[in-house]
């Protein structure tokens, strides 16, 4: 059956539907073992707790596809969700909402400043933003504490009993919207020149296009979804804390690699992402039904993590030597060193 | 009138030079050839052209207006546009998001594909290519594919300079791009064509151009074109440098070394047979990118090899990396092109970057012992002309001439018995190209069979015993000894081996 043979090979070789199958799996084995049949509060509380990570991996997502990296995205996330929880409490929240975005928008803005002008490593540049900002957070807020507005929690987990659509929870509309959004930021200008200047940077400055401004529009943008990411984690733990941000530092990543992005630049998907964001947050819900709980739960993300980059590798390199059978091309790091070259 | 007019451009990299005063004029509505050998600064002076590179001096003014450098906007707004040689394309997006990448067509912000396809799918129907689907992906495509789509590029902005570098390249026939190239010419655009193919030049350029060592050294026109005096213009009559002769003559009856049968490299290599006996330096000429890279790296096990065969000392031998590439037979060593990033370890002293080979003869239960180390590293470094106090340095801080001597050491000390020079002497001052041809000789004199790659033709008639020339990835002449001349290495190397042998003949 060839059909079904490409049809699976299609599917084995785009990441984001890899991602999508595990996390079926994976939900399925939850619903099907649970003691109880899941009711909907279940599902709404599984998504509360992935909105932020999903929505912080997807700012993650976007610096990684144009070829550059962000570890700042905790620190982000562990501020504004703070902020949320002490600041401004005389303010209309949904003021206090915006500030916290633009807030989010200058850290990212400084960011992309170090590495794009200053060329400094990104690695070092958003490690720095981390610590500082979770600094910041713990003079803020020393013990955990605070509180954040009723309207923004009802707003984000659809809590306010009356209007809560059984069939359809909040924090997933608030996920098909942000689908939708990345969906059309994909057909931008800024979303072409974002996948472009992630695989071909010196081709993308030929063209006259202005790689730095992609990429500084591009660090600002995740660092508005951090910010927004924190409100959301607010809203879900409807107080503060300056060391809650503290595992976003890992699991971002592993989102995004079990969300099928590759490392590589020029690559990846916000779909994905959200797949990733949401399978590592059932996955401890599934292993408790089967039976498998605490540390070892952390070996299982371990090796699925490895998994789906495997997968990812493996298809990759399947696509590399397809290419390379039909136009016969020599590959990247000839191709660099070729440029590289001629440049002197 | 003059459209362009570039004045005393001058561009050093470090020690080397690229543009050295260069200075032309250009009229609108010609075709406009610019011939020189590899390194001869026509790919600086059009990246300065373009707004990529930023000269040291100089300027360039276009249609009377100066032109700011080190903007490709800026010079795209002054009317100048460019089919780069090695293509300007990105490769994960489509055919027609790179058409009209500059300046992509959005309705309310987003970039429909059937808006930027069906425009796309004009542009390229306009430019007479009828065959590629706009909407695959630019990676999935060939290389001549792509190559239209990079010159359709160009051709689509209305220049008033249009570059075209090296454009018939990847094309197998050439008649598409000159019908156009001369449509643009006779609309009044001046097109700079720069080619390695004289018998194209010939054939479409009204003027031309000839460059060395970044300067203008002369000119012609369409009615004057000679062959024979260009390519002597080209090479010029640089100092000859004292090349060590030969101790003893080559022996007859000296052992085959390597025997490379068919070999065949990706797309750059194909049908290259080959052998190197004992003692003896066989050189390799030909322009840049002719496979003679693919060629050095695929026998020196770096890069794999599609077909073909490789024995050493008659067995078949097994390049699959480097180190198995050093490990048949007496051991193949490639010195390779790019010092800086393949050949040295820059934050290490040249003693450590000598030793690499040997460590484990130097050291005890996996601990190096420093004494034997240094010893082992001092003397292969005085063999290879590497003054003492250079060995504690790092790397890194020494000139070209000596990174390269301490590569060389390094060779040396692996004992292998094959060596693959890669452009050895490139970039470094003529008194380390002098004790880089003579370890060249000791390690020949030695029994060495050695493969020499350079960019500089007088270097391979003064070393070798045999010199091969490359030509689009196959060996089309081989000469050795008195036969061998500058001219008819230059002839072949441009393509023109027929010719070139026929003349041989008839001398």
């Amino acid at each position: 059956m060839s059909s079904v043979g490409s049809v699976v090979r299609r599917i084995a070789s785009d990441g984001s539907t890899r991602a999508a199958l595990i996390l079926l799996v994976f939900f399925l084995i939850w619903a099907i073992n649970a003691r109880n049949p899941l009711e909907s509060k279940d599902i709404t509380d599984w998504l509360v707790l992935a909105l932020p990570l999903a929505v912080a991996s997807i700012g993650v997502t976007l610096v990684i596809i144009t070829k550059q990296f962000d570890l700042s995205a905790a620190g982000v996330i562990t501020l504004t969700s703070v902020m949320m929880a002490t600041s401004f409490k005389e303010t209309n929240v949904w003021i206090v909402v915006i500030l916290v975005l633009a807030v989010g928008a200058l850290i990212g803005l400084l960011n992309g400043v170090f590495v794009v002008f200053a060329k400094l490593p990104a690695i070092a540049v958003t490690l720095a933003t981390l610590i500082i900002l979770q600094g910041v957070s713990l003079i803020l807020l020393v013990r955990p504490g605070g509180s954040v507005d009723e309207n923004l929690i009802s707003f984000v987990t659809g809590s306010s009993e009356s209007s809560s659509s059984a069939f359809f929870p909040r924090p997933a509309l608030i996920l098909l919207v942000l689908v939708v959004a990345w969906l059309l930021f994909k057909r931008t200008k800024l979303g072409i020149y974002m996948y472009a200047v992630g695989r071909d940077e010196e081709a993308v400055q030929l063209s006259g296009v202005s790689v730095r401004k992609v990429r500084l529009s591009i660090f600002t943008i995740a660092g508005i979804l951090y910010a927004l990411a924190g409100v959301f984690l607010a809203a879900a733990i409807k107080s503060g804390d300056a060391t809650i941000g503290e595992s976003y530092v890992l699991s971002t990543f592993a989102a995004i690699a079990i969300g099928g992005t590759a490392f590589i630049g020029g690559s990846g998907s916000a779909i994905g992402t959200i797949f990733g964001a949401l399978t590592l947050m059932v996955m401890p819900k599934m292993l408790f039904v089967i039976g498998i709980s605490g540390w070892s739960a952390r070996v299982f993300t371990g090796v699925l993590i490895i998994l789906a980059v495997l997968a990812g590798a493996v298809s990759a390199m399947r696509q590399g030597a397809k290419l390379k059978e039909t136009t016969g091309e020599i590959d990247q790091t000839d191709a660099d060193q070729w440029v590289e070259r001629n440049g002197h | 009138m003059n459209i362009l007019e570039v004045s005393n451009l001058s561009k050093h990299y470090g020690d080397a030079t690229a543009l050295n005063g260069a200075t032309l004029t250009m009229e609108a509505g010609e075709i406009h050839a610019i011939v020189g050998e590899n390194g001869a600064g026509k790919s600086t002076l059009v990246k300065v052209l373009s707004g990529i590179v930023v000269p040291d001096k100089g300027s360039v003014k276009i249609a009377d207006q100066e032109l700011e450098f080190g903007n490709p906007r800026k010079s795209g707004s002054l009317g100048v546009s460019t089919a780069f040689q090695e293509l300007s394309l990105i490769s994960n997006l489509s055919v027609a998001e790179n058409v009209l990448i500059s300046d992509l067509p959005t309705r309310f912000g987003i970039v429909t594909r059937t808006g930027v396809e069906s425009q796309a799918r004009e542009i390229l129907h306009r430019w007479g290519v009828n065959d590629i689907n706009v909407r695959s992906t630019v990676a999935s495509l060939s290389l001549s594919a792509k190559q239209r789509i990079e010159i359709v590029c160009a051709l689509n902005s209305k220049p008033k300079i249009l570059i075209l570098d090296e454009p018939s390249a990847a094309l197998s026939d050439t008649s598409w791009l000159f019908e156009h190239v001369q449509q643009m010419r006779d609309a009044g655009t001046c097109v700079i064509y720069i080619s390695h193919k004289l018998a194209e030049i010939k054939e479409i350029c009204d003027k031309g151009t000839i460059m060395r060592n970044g300067a203008i050294v002369g000119e012609f026109l369409k009615a004057d074109f000679n062959h024979e005096q260009i390519i002597s213009t080209m090479i010029g009559r640089s100092i000859s440098l004292a090349f060590p002769p030969r101790e003893s003559p080559l022996r007859d009856d000296a052992a085959t070394l390597m025997e490379v049968k068919n070999l065949a490299v990706g797309r750059q290599v194909s049908g290259v047979s080959l052998d190197v006996r004992a003692g003896e330096i066989v050189g390799i000429a030909g322009l840049e990118g002719q496979g003679q890279r693919e060629l050095f790296y695929a026998l020196g096990g770096a890069i794999r090899a599609r077909s073909g065969e490789v024995r050493v000392e008659g067995e078949v031998a097994k390049l699959r990396t480097p180190r198995t590439a050093s490990r048949s037979g007496p051991g193949i060593a490639l010195v390779p092109e790019e010092r800086k990033r393949e050949g040295i370890f820059a934050d290490m002293s040249s003693i450590k970057n000598i030793s690499v080979p040997v460590f484990s003869k130097v050291s005890t239960a996996g601990i190096i012992r420093n004494r034997s180390e240094r010893s082992m590293s001092r003397k292969a470094g005085i063999e290879s002309h590497l003054a003492e106090d250079f060995l504690t340095r790092n790397v890194g801080q020494l000139s070209g001439g000596n990174q390269q001597k301490t590569v060389l050491a390094r060779t040396a000390l692996s004992g292998a018995q094959i060596l693959l020079m890669f452009d050895p002497t490139r970039g470094i001052d003529p008194s380390a190209k002098l004790e880089v041809y003579s370890s060249l000789r000791k390690s020949s004199g030695e029994g060495v069979g050695v493969l020499l790659y350079s960019t500089e033709i007088p270097e391979l008639l003064g070393l070798c015993d045999r010199i091969l020339v490359m030509y689009d990835g196959k060996i089309v002449a081989s000469m050795t000894g008195s036969d061998a001349t500058e001219e008819k290495v230059m002839a072949a190397a441009v393509g023109r081996h027929s010719s070139a042998q026929s003349t041989g003949a008839t001398q």
